[in-house]
């Protein structure tokens, strides 16, 4: 698959917001389908969508790219969900869950009882359920 | 009514203020059901679909609806109203919160006719507080959600029956039955039909809206598990149309149907072993983002095929001697003609549901598993979940219904589970 492509695409969701056209994620979405089996290709989606949570954009946005990480996420995006988790809103928060999920991981274990531990209040509900339904 | 603990209580209350002069009928002589023995219900989320719920338990000599629950004020006011109007008094309680009809020990069980992403959440609550409950399909958006709620009503030895009524149908039994008696010899491939149905198609981008006053339209809880999402009317009339909110169309429909194949099977905790298909979406970038057009190829692992597709809604089952179809709308049609000479198919027509309520209701006094009790509901929700999984993924997948889970597809597996919006889980 075309590197620059995957780029691109994968970037067109950084102006996503809640109400606005979709298109962008669809495309992400086909991108996911066609590069199954093609792991450098899943690899460059994966850290192009960690890089937009990296570098900031709008909570439905940060939501869209989670469900995307749902999917195909490993540990290599761990490190930009971590900050999600880090959130003091909730929503966010929930975010990250969202793209942990139950996948195997013991990375991600370990970055969910860290973000656990530093969590306050409001937001530890979320990471709690995650520990729980994963055990 | 006989649950032990409430019979006690009740039993108490009746000895402590007994009126001078009482009915027969308050008695049971007569033939009727004392009040004391009444199955008291509740319902909750009371739109069109569960209001016709309502109305079948209301028909029911030993059940008395005692509350309703809804976050849309005017839906509330419109139960209770039916409600009322039925008993002509005015004693239906009517809230907002669901906490407010689990929390009474006067309630034995519960009708949930909620969106679809709180039909496990709503079922798990009520089973933690001591209800029975009665729930609208589809009862989970994924599959770990259909079976941690197998799981928790086991946990609590609570009866749970999902709203198949299908599984009732006597039209349908006398389908199985008729299968079952060779009449269209090897069965080799069954087509459920889900129909194509305009809904499917429509979408809105969903603007961000001013959310009304929580006491007319409670929208934060109407979101439920569903990841946070400002307010927008056509967010909540087309839920059913996105992933968050809903489950799709397959998942909508097919419970009814695949329930019904997995019954003539046998062995309603099996399942297909290979999935395949084609999807096709609303392109122009709104909120509709589950396929509106589709057709998955399933397959036993015995060689049964399982087609699911939009055609008008029905049931076909080809045998190598002929075959059969159910409508929805309860016509029965076969091929030779022979396969139905000389028998005289009843009325399957999908709106028949007393008899799935009253095997709900049986169950309740009786203690013994509904038709539709939650692991066979699993693995029929299981289905469809599988299918959409496939058309989400745009490619085939394999799954192993004994360990529930999809053979060396880690993509597939995550799509099992999703994280719920606190405070609500199962």
């Amino acid at each position: 698959m075309d590197q620059a492509g995957i780029a691109r695409a994968v970037r067109g969701v950084s102006a996503y917001d809640f109400g606005e056209p979709a298109n962008a994620l669809f495309e992400v979405d086909r991108l996911i389908n066609d590069s199954h089996g093609d792991a450098p290709a899943r690899l460059l989606i994966e850290s192009e969508l960690a890089a937009l949570l990296d570098a900031g954009v709008s909570l439905a946005a940060q939501q869209e790219i989670c469900e995307r990480l749902w999917r195909i996420g490993t540990d290599a995006s761990l490190g930009s969900v971590s900050a999600l988790l880090a959130s003091d809103d909730p929503r966010i928060v929930a975010a990250g869950c969202y793209a942990i999920g139950r996948r195997p991981s013991s990375r991600a274990d370990e970055v969910l009882l860290a973000a656990l531990r530093r969590a306050p209040e409001a937001c530890r509900a979320p990471i709690e359920n995650l520990i729980e339904d994963r055990r | 009514m006989a649950l032990e603990r409430r019979a006690t209580r009740r039993s108490f209350a009746k000895a402590a203020v007994a009126p001078l002069f009482v009915p027969a009928t308050t008695l049971g002589l007569a033939g009727a059901t004392p009040p004391s023995d009444r199955i008291a219900i509740a319902g909750i989320g009371m739109g069109g679909r569960n209001s016709r719920n309502i109305q079948e338990f209301l028909k029911q000599e030993d059940v008395r609806v005692v509350a309703v629950c809804d976050l849309f004020a005017e839906r509330r006011d419109r139960a209770k109203q039916l409600v009322d109007g039925h008993y002509g008094n005015t004693d239906c309680i009517a809230t907002r919160l669901h906490e407010e009809v689990l929390g009474r020990d006067d309630i034995d069980a519960v009708v949930i006719g909620t969106g679809d992403r709180w039909h496990s959440v709503m079922s798990s609550l009520a089973a933690q507080a001591g209800k029975d409950a009665y729930c609208e399909k589809p009862f989970c958006l994924t599959i770990a959600e259909g079976r941690q709620l197998a799981d928790v009503t086991k946990q609590y030895g609570s009866v749970w029956q999902c709203g198949t009524q299908r599984r009732s149908n006597p039209g349908y039994v006398f389908l199985v039955n008729t299968i079952l008696a060779g009449r269209i010899g090897q069965l080799h491939t069954v087509r459920l039909s889900f129909g194509a149905g305009g809904n499917w198609k429509l979408n809105s981008f969903a603007r961000p809206e001013e959310a009304p006053d929580p006491a007319v339209f409670d929208y934060d809880r109407w979101l439920g598990q569903s990841p946070w999402a400002p307010y927008s009317r056509d967010r909540v009339r087309l839920w059913r149309l996105n992933w968050d909110t809903g489950a799709g169309a397959i998942a909508d429909m097919g419970p009814h149907f695949i329930e019904t194949v997995q019954w003539l099977r046998g062995d309603p905790l099996d399942g297909p072993v290979e999935y395949e298909g084609l999807a096709e979406y609303r392109d122009e970038g709104g909120i509709n983002n589950i396929p509106y057009w589709y057709e998955v190829r399933a397959r036993y692992k015995d060689g049964l095929r399982l087609h699911m597709d939009t055609g008008p809604k029905g049931l076909r089952f080809m045998g190598d001697e002929g075959w059969i179809f159910l409508s929805d709308t309860g016509g029965m049609e076969a091929r030779p003609q022979s396969v139905l000479a000389g028998l005289d198919p009843p009325d399957a027509n999908y709106i028949i549901q007393g008899p799935h309520v009253r095997d709900f209701l049986d169950c309740i006094r009786s203690r013994r598993p509904p038709v539709s009790n939650p692991e066979s509901a699993q693995r029929s929700h299981t289905v469809a979940h599988c299918a959409n999984i496939c058309l989400r993924l745009g490619r085939s997948v394999r799954w192993d219904p004994g360990e529930e889970r999809f053979i060396g597809d880690d993509e597939a597996n995550n799509m099992m589970y999703r994280a719920m919006r606190p405070p609500w889980r199962v």
